[in-house]
């Protein structure tokens, strides 16, 4: 099925710069996608000069465009500066910011002119970034055959829920490692790890937070949250897998308020995609993956993976 | 002033005025599945009606931004982006309702200008990086200055004072 996509551009690339997200409700993101990069041997740096992507300076109206803009070419330049080929993030929205960025760049020499000037660059610098982003799961897809020689616990038994979220689904309109109506390759690596995974009526549909409307409108944003968990509940998923720390916040942490206000009667463990390819690998829960430091306890999945049965 | 507004969106939003009203960007529209948010109305609205219009009858704010009608619109349009350039036209204007919006959420540009970060570090957080052994997160001193002049730079803090000075 994905024969004909290229993922192997991916590996060329290395080492990559690793990006580091804002959103830290759940530490593990960071914490596990270190830890498997290392354990596979993959290179990767990262720089204390790095800052946010800018994303909700555009997306949330806060400031002027340019300055998200610029917030991701001076990023890209740095990654560059260190001999990075490839920025690597573990958010959807810093995905979308500098993939956006790089598209608004690409066709306006204007821009690229003012951006330039704004961070205190040459226009030749802005206009020659030469550097490319890539997200963990066509990461992952790339070094598949790595995963699959070193996995020590298969997820045979493990009904698997996948959300790619929306700004991914979006990025691969463009990027086009799959078809972003219905994008089947993580499903397709997850099975290869033993997973069930399984298909959802509302498998296209928002997590329902997009940053903001959590904020501004709370009711709406529950509410396709709470589509959204019912439909995954009802096919019987063990747990979610998601690669944003702004899905999981919402997923994770809003679940469980959502269960406590009685608003629904279930819990279902939500887990990046970096903890869940750690899992395979045999990392520890705790100190490798951060498991325990969800809103929805890991433990019973776990429990699940008939293999691990650590208590963490 | 809301004449050169709307001519400037006009020009931002690209191809809009290709619309042809069909309705396949609300199809899959979970803030019109759950609310009464109607974006071919708003686009259409926008084609035919004043920028006040749109403001005092649309909550454009039940938009999530999540490009399910980019994905779907047969003209390529991209009306979420559209939804962003309302949003900015309503921060010019001192549309009231845009500003109380932006009030509750303007503190993530603050962070950013002043740590760096949209989510400012706190003492869990880096203890438990040392604790686990992957380098405990900072941000540079030349990263924050370079991050002052790009909100300098880029008329971010004439921006921002628009939101906050009238709420
Ligand atoms: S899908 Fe495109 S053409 Fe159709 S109503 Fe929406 S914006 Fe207009
Ligand atoms: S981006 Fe906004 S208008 Fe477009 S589908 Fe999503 S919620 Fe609807």
């Amino acid at each position: 099925m994905s024969n004909d996509r290229d993922f192997s551009i991916i590996r060329e690339t290395v080492p990559f710069f690793l990006f580091r997200p804002c959103v830290q409700a759940h530490p593990g993101i960071e914490v596990a996608t270190y830890f498997v990069l290392k354990f596979l041997d993959i290179p990767f740096l990262m720089s204390d000069d790095q800052t946010c992507c800018g994303f909700p300076t555009f997306f949330w109206n806060m400031s002027p465009p340019e300055v998200m803009v610029s917030l991701c070419a001076r990023n890209m330049l740095l990654a560059k500066s260190l001999a990075c080929k490839a920025v690597l993030v573990v958010c959807n929205a810093c995905y979308t910011a500098f993939n956006h960025a790089l598209r608004e760049l690409s066709n306006n020499e204007d821009l690229a002119r003012r951006i330039a000037e704004i961070i205190g660059r040459t226009p030749d610098d802005v206009n020659d970034l030469d550097v490319d982003i890539f997200h963990v799961p066509e990461m992952f897809y790339a070094f598949k055959d790595e995963i699959l020689r070193r996995m020590r616990f298969s997820l045979e038994g493990l009904r698997v829920a996948v959300h790619y979220g929306c700004h991914y689904r979006r990025e691969l309109m463009f990027r086009k490692f799959d078809d972003h109506k219905n994008p089947r390759f993580v499903d397709e690596l997850l099975s290869d790890l033993g997973a069930e995974v399984v298909d959802y009526s509302e498998k296209n549909l928002c997590c329902g937070g997009s940053g903001i409307q959590s904020r501004v409108h709370y009711e709406l944003s529950e509410n396709i949250c709470i589509r959204k968990l019912e439909s995954i509940h009802r096919v019987g998923a063990d747990m979610i897998v998601v690669w944003c720390p702004a899905c999981m916040y919402r997923l994770d942490i809003c679940q469980r308020d959502l269960y406590k206000s009685g608003k629904i009667d279930f819990q279902i463990p939500v887990l990046h995609l970096s903890q869940l390819i750690g899992l395979v690998l045999g990392l520890n829960p705790r100190t490798q993956l951060c498991l325990h430091l969800h809103a929805i306890s890991t433990q019973p999945l776990l429990e699940k993976i008939k293999e691990i049965w650590v208590k963490i | 002033m809301e004449r050169a507004i709307k001519e400037d969106l006009r020009k931002r939003a690209g191809n809009i005025e290709t619309c042809y009203q069909c309705g396949m960007c609300v199809g899959d529209c979970p803030a019109a599945r759950f609310s009464n948010f109607n974006i071919r109305r708003i686009v259409g609205r926008f084609l035919l009606c004043s920028l006040g219009d749109i403001f005092e009858r649309e909550n454009i704010w039940d938009c999530l931004l999540c490009f399910e009608c980019a994905m779907k619109c047969p003209r390529s349009i991209n009306p979420a982006l559209f939804i962003i350039n309302l949003r900015y036209a309503g921060v010019l204007l001192q549309d009231i309702n845009t500003l109380l919006k932006m009030s509750k959420i303007i503190k993530f540009a603050e962070n950013i200008m002043e740590t760096g970060l949209s989510v400012p570090l706190t003492d869990n957080l880096i203890n438990l990086q040392r604790e686990v052994g992957i380098p405990p997160r900072s941000v540079s001193e030349d990263a924050l200055r370079d991050v002052k002049r790009i909100f300098e730079k880029s008329e971010a803090l004439e921006y921002m004072k628009k939101v906050s000075r009238n709420v």
